[in-house]
C-alpha cells in the first residue's frame, strides 16, 4: 500500500514539474516593419469605439494600447472614445462632464457596464 | 449545467426522508445553512452627486446568498445560491445575475478524501495557492475541479488539485481562462519519527507546487515602427517550501516561494521570476503575546489569466502584515498589498495587566501595541536604456536584502481596553499612519503621502442588566487629502433582542467649504436566536473596504438599507 502511495505522489510530482515553460531572452520576436496604414485606396477602415470614463483607473492603459493600434494601422483605423456610464459621471473632484446624449444612447443600447470596453465595427 | 442539475437532484433526494429506509446508510444526515441578504434603496442626494441621471434607474441594489451543507457520516455535499439583482454600489457590474456558482460533493474513506466540484484550498500560507470566498469584497476565486487528499502514513498529508477558477458567472470554456494544477505535501515530523514523539519541540515541514496552463494568446507591440511579438509561456509553475517549529510558547514559521517567468498584464509583461519570503516569530504566555513578522514580495501576482489585472482569478494570496481595523475612521486609509513588490515588517504586543495591580485596577487592563512598515523593494534597470519594469524585458534586477527607498505605508497604534466599574468599560485607540495614496490606490502623482493621527474612544455603560448605552467617538487629523474628520455614534441596546443607533461622520476639515459633508445615519435592529434583521437610513461616505489586503472601492451613497442574516 505504502509503495503505491509513494509511486502515485512521484507521478504527480513529475506531471507538475513538466508544467512549466522557461522562456529565454530575447523575449520579443521581430516580425518586421509596419506595413500599410498609409491610406491605400480600397482598404477597409475599421471603427473602434472605446467606452471610457474619467473615474476609470484602468482606462489610461487602454488608451495607450489604442494609440499603438492607431500607429500600426494609421488611416485604416478610426478610434472614437465614448464617455458614458458610471465611470464618466462627474464625481467629487472630477467635476468635468464629457458625456453626450449620443454616447449615452450607444452605451445603453449595447449594455456596456465595464470600462474600458472596446467595440469593433 | 447538467452536472449542477444532477447534484441538486441528488441533494433533494437525500433531504426527502421518505425516500430513505431506516437501514439506508445515508439516513441520519444533517443539513445546515446560512443566509444573508443586503438590500439598498438609493435616494437622490445632490451633495453626493447622486441624481436620476447618475443612478440611471438603478434605484435598488441587492446582494444575497444561501449556503447549504449536507453531512452524513463520511459524505458531505454543499451548494451556495447567489443573487446580485442588481449588485449594490461598489460591487463590480459583472456580478449581476443569479444562480448556483458553488456546489460540491465530498467523501472521506480510510486514508483518502475526494472532492468534486467547487472547493476552497490553501497550500501553506497561500503564497502560491489559496482559493477563498469573501462576501463583503464580492471576492470568490474557488476552484472547480477535483481535489484528492491523502493521509498515507501518520503525520503525512498529501493534497492534489486540478481545476479552473470562478470568474463571476462565466462558465469555463476553451481559452477564456487557465487551468490550475497543484500538489502539496505536509509532514508533521513528531508523528513520523518515533524519537520526536514525546519531545516538546514540534516540527512541521511542507512543500508545494502549482502550475497554470493557459491557451496561448498573441500579443504584439510596436517598437520604432516594427512589430514585435511576445514569446509567452503556456505553462507557468511556482514552488514553495515551508517550515514551522514550535517549542512551548515560541513559534517560528517561514515560507519561501518562487514563481517562474510569468509575463502578465499585472506586471506589465516582464519576464523576471517572482519571489516571496514570509516569516513570523511569536511568543505567548499568560497575559502576554508578541508577534514579529517580515515579508518580501517581488513580482508575485499569479493569476489564471495573463491579461487580467483586476481582483479576480488570483491563484495565490500574500498575507498582509498590517492590522485590520474595526472603527470607520481608522479604516479611512487601509493598506492594499502591492504584489509587484513590497518589503514589510510588523511588530505586535498584547499585554494584560493583572487584576488588582497599580494600573490594572480592580478589573485588569489590556494593552495592545502594533507597528507596521511597508517599503518598496530595490529595483535596478536590467541594462542602460531599458526602463525599470519595461514591457517585454526581464523587468529589473533587485538586491534581495536591500529595501527600496520609497515608503508605501507606516502605522503605529496603541489600544487600551479597560473595565472601570461593574457597569462601565471602554476601548481607547491612538493611531498614527502614513499612507501613499498614489501607490496604494494606483494614481499618477496626484495625491502623494497622507499623514494622519486618529483617535477612538468607545465607551459602554450598562444601565441595567438588560439595557446598555454605547458611545463611539472618533477623530482623524490630516493636512492632506480631505482634511480632518470627526464622528460620533450612540447605540442603545436592549439585550438580547433590540438595538437602535444614531451616528454622524463629519468632514469638517475639508479645504473646500462646499465639501464639508455630514454623513448622518440612523439604524435599528432586531435579533432572535440566529436571525438578525437591521434597517438603516442615511449617508455612507466613499471609502475602501479591504479584507486581507485585497480591497474594493465603495462610492458614496444615500438611502435606505435592509440586512437580514440567518442560519440553521
Amino acid at each position: 500500500m505504502k509503495i503505491n502511495n509513494i509511486g502515485f505522489v512521484m507521478v504527480l510530482l513529475m506531471v507538475l514539474f513538466t508544467g512549466c515553460d522557461k522562456i529565454e531572452a530575447p523575449y520579443l520576436i521581430n516580425k518586421g516593419p509596419v506595413e500599410g496604414g498609409g491610406g491605400e485606396t480600397g482598404k477597409r477602415v475599421i471603427l473602434l469605439e472605446e467606452f471610457t470614463g474619467h473615474a476609470c483607473v484602468n482606462c489610461p492603459e487602454a488608451a495607450l494600447l489604442l494609440n499603438d493600434l492607431k500607429t500600426l494601422y494609421g488611416e485604416q483605423l478610426l478610434v472614437i472614445s465614448v464617455h458614458a456610464g458610471f465611470f464618466a459621471m462627474p464625481l467629487g473632484e472630477l467635476t468635468a462632464d464629457y458625456r453626450t446624449a449620443a454616447g449615452t444612447a450607444i452605451n445603453d443600447y449595447f449594455g456596456v457596464t465595464a470600462n474600458p470596453s472596446g467595440m469593433v465595427s | 449545467m447538467s452536472a449542477r442539475i444532477i447534484i441538486i437532484t441528488a441533494l433533494l433526494l437525500l433531504f426527502n426522508s421518505s425516500f430513505l429506509s431506516a437501514q439506508n446508510p445515508l439516513s441520519g444526515g444533517q443539513i445546515h445553512g446560512s443566509f444573508q441578504t443586503d438590500m439598498q434603496y438609493y435616494a437622490n442626494d445632490n451633495i453626493l452627486g447622486m441624481n436620476d441621471s447618475s443612478l440611471a434607474g438603478k434605484r435598488v441594489g441587492m446582494n444575497g446568498f444561501l449556503d447549504l451543507l449536507y453531512t452524513n457520516h463520511d459524505f458531505t455535499a454543499g451548494l451556495r445560491y447567489e443573487a446580485y439583482l442588481l449588485p449594490m454600489l461598489g460591487f463590480e457590474p459583472q456580478h449581476e445575475g443569479q444562480g448556483i456558482p458553488y456546489y460540491f460533493v465530498k467523501y472521506q474513506k480510510d486514508w483518502i478524501e475526494v472532492t468534486a466540484g467547487n472547493f476552497y484550498e490553501q497550500f501553506g500560507n497561500g503564497l502560491i495557492l489559496r482559493t477563498y470566498q469573501e462576501w463583503n469584497l464580492g471576492y470568490d476565486n474557488s476552484l472547480n475541479g477535483l481535489r484528492v487528499k491523502l493521509n498515507p502514513a501518520p503525520g503525512v498529508t498529501i493534497k492534489g488539485v486540478v481545476g479552473s477558477q470562478r470568474y463571476y458567472w462565466e462558465k469555463f470554456s476553451d481559452g477564456n481562462r487557465g487551468i490550475v494544477r497543484g500538489a502539496d505535501g505536509e509532514f508533521y515530523l513528531n508523528d513520523i519519527f518515533p524519537f520526536l514523539k514525546e519531545k516538546q519541540t514540534q516540527i512541521i515541514l511542507g512543500g508545494s507546487m502549482v502550475s497554470k496552463y493557459e491557451k496561448l494568446t498573441t500579443k504584439t507591440t510596436l517598437i520604432n515602427d516594427s512589430i514585435f511579438q511576445y514569446k509567452l509561456p503556456r505553462n507557468v509553475a511556482a514552488f514553495a517550501g515551508r517550515l514551522n517549529i514550535s517549542h512551548r510558547g515560541i513559534n517560528f514559521l517561514t515560507e519561501y516561494a518562487y514563481k517562474m517567468n510569468n509575463p502578465s498584464q499585472y506586471n506589465n509583461f516582464i519576464y523576471r521570476p517572482g519571489q516571496a519570503l514570509f516569516s513570523t516569530l511569536s511568543y505567548s504566555q499568560k497575559g502576554l503575546g508578541i508577534i514579529l513578522a517580515a515579508k518580501r514580495i517581488d513580482n508575485m501576482s499569479f493569476k489564471s489569466k495573463m491579461t487580467e489585472d483586476a481582483n479576480v482569478l488570483d491563484i495565490n494570496f500574500i498575507p498582509p502584515l498590517t492590522k485590520a481595523h474595526h472603527y470607520s475612521l481608522a479604516n479611512m486609509y487601509p493598506y492594499a498589498t502591492q504584489l509587484n513588490g513590497e518589503y514589510a515588517f510588523e511588530g505586535d504586543v498584547v499585554y494584560t495587566l493583572p487584576k488588582k495591580s497599580a494600573l490594572g485596577g480592580k478589573y485588569g487592563m489590556n494593552i495592545a501595541l502594533n507597528s507596521a512598515f511597508v517599503f518598496d523593494i530595490d529595483k535596478q534597470p536590467v541594462a542602460e536604456g531599458i526602463a525599470i519594469g519595461q514591457s517585454g524585458t526581464y523587468g529589473y534586477t533587485s538586491d534581495f536584502p536591500a529595501p527600496g527607498g520609497t515608503l508605501f505605508f507606516r502605522e503605529f497604534s496603541v489600544k487600551v481596553s479597560k473595565k472601570f466599574t461593574k457597569d462601565l468599560k471602554g476601548v481607547f485607540i491612538y493611531l498614527n499612519q502614513v499612507y501613499d495614496k498614489d501607490i496604494i490606490e494606483g494614481h499618477h502623482n496626484e495625491y502623494g503621502k497622507i499623514y494622519s493621527h486618529i483617535g477612538v474612544a468607545d465607551i459602554t455603560y450598562k444601565l441595567s442588566s438588560l439595557h446598555s448605552l454605547r458611545l463611539e467617538a472618533q477623530t482623524l487629523f490630516t493636512r492632506q487629502d480631505k482634511g480632518n474628520w470627526a464622528s460620533m455614534g450612540l447605540e442603545y441596546t436592549i439585550a438580547p433582542k433590540y438595538f437602535i443607533s444614531v451616528a454622524d461622520e463629519y468632514n469638517y476639515g475639508n479645504t473646500d467649504p462646499g465639501s464639508r459633508t455630514h454623513y448622518f445615519n440612523v439604524a435599528a435592529g432586531y435579533l432572535l436566536n440566529t436571525t438578525r434583521i437591521a434597517v438603516a437610513y442615511g449617508r455612507q461616505r466613499e471609502g475602501i473596504v479591504c479584507v486581507g489586503g485585497v480591497c474594493r472601492q465603495v462610492p458614496a451613497s444615500s438611502g435606505l438599507s435592509i440586512a437580514i442574516t440567518s442560519s440553521f
